[in-house]
């Protein structure tokens, strides 16, 4: 099995104890939210991620570190979650370039972090110098 | 329309931006000179750096005339990021904000560009003859010491720490000299004058 396919065995019902394990050994995740999800290690990793997005403490960049790792196998209400915690603008962007699953209403829930923010940043995307995977 | 030299900064320091910021700018004042001598930063995966703020860029007088308009301002980065586990050229580092600041903070746009570093020194320029970056800055604010700029860095990178290295910062400013009064009038009549070049008799 590879590591691609051992990515897909961790969903939302994998134990977050099961996915730091994961993480720890082909995806190194940072120590400081691998401490921090040991607390809840006993819960499924969907579970760990309703206390990620209620702890004030939980780095923006961890939520966008999962949404990246897991995309779609994330359910839309925990997305949708995952990307109203994102506060910086480029951040956002950088979300909007790269996730290739992101829906219409994800869409404009990223645009709006960062629209009329960057002004070269946007200028880039508008002239087709930076490509969305979406688009693709 | 006139444009000023290359400045560099006199001072740099690296300020702390928010708890969520993972990288602090080492070696600040490495960034004063373009000299391959770098102040860094590791920019821990999917996040930014704090501020690597310059100021003190010089401006006098000399430079930018009492009263010129201020036109344009172009901001030149060299710089460039690394891995310790990925080979270049697959620097995962990129802007994360760029923009200048006065005495009382930043002000104008955020420059920042999603266009990756390269993994070797590159010179990067921002702004231009006819962008402000809407930041209203009058010819004695550039003058200031307190003028310059804050930049931060972010790793794209979903795995990895990338450092990001800055060599320099220099600026210009592009302006356009006052016009000269060549007189004055007062309860109707001229009673001061004076003209660049030539003399009104």
């Amino acid at each position: 099995m590879n590591d691609r396919d051992k990515l897909e065995e961790i969903n939302s019902n994998t134990k977050v104890s099961d996915a730091i394990a994961f993480m720890q050994e082909h995806r190194n995740p940072c120590i400081e939210a691998v401490d921090w999800m040991k607390q809840y290690k006993d819960l499924s990793f969907i579970e760990g991620l309703e206390y990620f997005l209620e702890d004030a403490k939980a780095h923006q960049g961890w939520g966008v570190w999962a949404l990246r790792l897991f995309g779609k196998q994330i359910g839309l209400r925990v997305r949708e979650k995952l990307i109203t915690k994102i506060h910086d603008s480029m951040m956002a962007f950088m979300l909007y370039i790269k996730a290739a699953w992101l829906t219409d209403e994800e869409d404009k829930l990223l645009e709006a972090k960062f629209k009329g923010k960057l002004p070269r940043a946007e200028k880039e995307l508008a002239q087709g110098i930076v490509k969305r995977k979406k688009w693709r | 329309m006139a444009v000023t030299g290359w400045k560099t900064p006199g001072t740099c320091a690296a300020v702390y931006r928010n708890e969520d910021a993972s990288g602090v700018w080492q070696n600040p004042d490495n960034a004063k000179t373009s000299n391959d001598l770098y102040s860094n930063a590791v920019v821990n995966k999917v996040t930014y750096t704090h501020w690597l703020r310059c100021t003190n860029f010089g401006f006098t007088t000399s430079d930018i005339p009492s009263g010129a308009t201020i036109d344009g301002i172009e901001v030149k980065m060299e710089r460039h990021g690394q891995s310790s586990s990925h080979p270049p050229p697959a620097s995962q580092i990129y802007d994360n904000w760029l923009q200048l600041r006065e005495t009382a903070g930043r002000v104008g746009d955020n420059e920042a560009s999603f266009d990756f570093w390269d993994d070797a020194d590159e010179e990067k320029t921002y702004g231009g003859a006819v962008d402000d970056w809407n930041a209203g800055l009058s010819d004695s604010d550039i003058r200031d010491s307190g003028f310059g700029l804050d930049f931060a860095a972010t790793n794209n990178d979903n795995h990895d720490p990338y450092s990001a290295y800055i060599d320099v910062f220099s600026i210009r400013v592009y302006y356009t000299e006052a016009a000269v009064t060549v007189g004055r009038l007062v309860y109707g009549g001229l009673v001061n004058s004076g003209l660049v070049g030539g003399r009104l008799g």
